[in-house]
């Protein structure tokens, strides 16, 4: 199949993972009478209970080599992270110190609790994050379980800063511009005011 | 004991659909411009960069860009609102790129309990009485209901459910909540893109909260009301 074969080129709103299984290789099946495990498809939810060794099939077949796409559209290669989310939280930054920093933090897990206020540690944020941490900043907060492929399980903090594009000189002078018009409209409004007042 | 065990295999994604230059979409691009850190840039897998394809993954996100698509998808439960982030950093950037539409999109894989649950979850939504004239051992394959939310600039909501593999027994649910930009009406692109940006800040929390509420009530409507 070709790159521009391929029929997830031409797919934009389902997902690109859709109905495919993780981990897919190719590979070359040899030539002679081969008992393999065949990856199905998913059973159909509803039908009845597969047999225990149906998905192993004995097969006959030619030479048949799985030529890949030139270009794997969208991999899938790697597990998605496990991870079972106990809170998150937005924090904004109050305060900074020499080895910590005060948040103010908004619980996403449940955004119906008050805000609080903490003090975390400076060795938590990525050395190439710090200079970006300032009073406004806002960090995302996760606490949860992950389960590594292995199947051990950790508590994690993961801390990470909400990055915002760099500002143009183009982005700038909009806004500039954007100011000034503002504030022209504010002085005539307030000339108009002042007009009527008298 | 946590019920770590549940923890659904998870992803979701921002799709926009229009006109792009996929060569722009390189991860040096996105740390250059302050959006991802450097090191996450040096250490991207690259599969792809040419002007007509763009295919990289970071350590929380992967992009595919095509000259009409582009795709933006993180697996970690943690970074959805970092990837929300990301593509309102590149589009407040590419600020004149011509988007026509855009989709969120969430998928989850739900372990059922038993192979039972299973069963009684496709029998549920889709019962098998009308199909058995047709066919003999009727099961669901997929299920997709269209239909819009309230409260919400979406032009429609796309869910679908199927069985999963891995893990089995287990069902899929994708939510994809889409915008059709044309709708809008907006007299510029520049103003088409503006308020692709306004979606994207004001409604993703709102759509993953809708993602929680819609497989919590999909994986709970099927059991037997006690």
């Amino acid at each position: 199949m070709s790159l521009l074969e391929c029929p997830r080129a031409g797919r934009s709103y389902l997902h690109p993972d859709q109905g495919e299984t993780l981990g897919r290789r190719d590979r070359v099946v040899p030539p002679r009478w081969t008992r393999q495990r065949v990856r199905s498809d998913p059973s159909p939810l509803s039908s009845p209970p597969r047999e225990p060794s149906s998905d192993v099939a004995i097969t006959a077949q030619l030479p048949r080599v799985e030529i890949s796409p030139l270009v794997r559209l969208w991999t899938t290669e790697g597990p998605p992270r496990r991870f079972k989310m106990l809170q998150q939280w937005e924090a904004i930054v109050t305060a900074l110190a020499e080895d910590c920093f005060v948040v103010r933090l908004r619980d996403l897990s449940c955004p119906k609790l008050p805000d609080e206020v903490a003090e975390l540690p400076l060795a938590e944020i990525p050395e190439s994050d710090r200079e970006l941490l300032a009073p406004g900043s806002i960090i995302y907060w996760s606490i949860g379980y992950e389960t590594s492929e292995g199947g051990q399980i950790r508590r994690v903090s993961e801390l990470r800063l909400k990055r915002r594009p760099v500002w143009t000189e183009r982005m700038l002078a909009e806004i500039k511009k954007k100011a000034a018009t503002m504030l022209e409209r504010y002085q005539a409004d307030n000339a108009t005011g002042n007009e009527h007042a008298t | 004991m946590p019920d770590t065990e549940r923890a659904p295999l998870a992803s979701v994604s921002i799709v926009a659909i229009g006109s792009f230059n996929p060569a722009i979409f390189q991860p040096l691009w996105f740390s250059t411009n302050g959006l991802i850190r450097p090191e996450e840039a040096a250490s991207a897998t690259i599969n792809l960069i040419t002007n007509d394809v763009t295919a990289f993954r970071t350590e929380w996100f992967a992009v595919q860009v095509l000259s009409e698509s582009s795709i933006f998808e993180t697996k970690d439960p943690t970074k959805a609102r970092p990837l929300r982030d990301l593509v309102v950093g590149t589009f407040t950037i590419l600020e004149h790129t011509p988007v026509k539409a855009f989709g969120f999109n969430s998928q989850k894989h739900f372990r059922m309990g038993s192979e039972e649950e299973w069963h009684a979850f496709g029998d549920h939504f889709a019962p098998r009485e009308s199909w058995k004239a047709v066919v003999s051992q009727p099961g669901m394959r997929v299920l997709g209901i269209l239909g819009r939310r309230d409260g919400c600039k979406a032009s429609a909501m796309n869910i679908i459910v199927q069985p999963s593999a891995p893990p089995h027994p287990g069902v899929l649910i994708h939510v994809n909540q889409h915008y059709d930009l044309l709708e809008a009406k907006k007299a510029s692109q520049a103003d088409l893109n503006a308020y692709l940006l306004e979606i994207l800040r004001d409604e993703w929390d709102g759509f993953l909260e809708y993602c929680d509420r819609t497989e919590q009530h999909l994986l709970s409507a099927y059991k037997p009301k006690e």
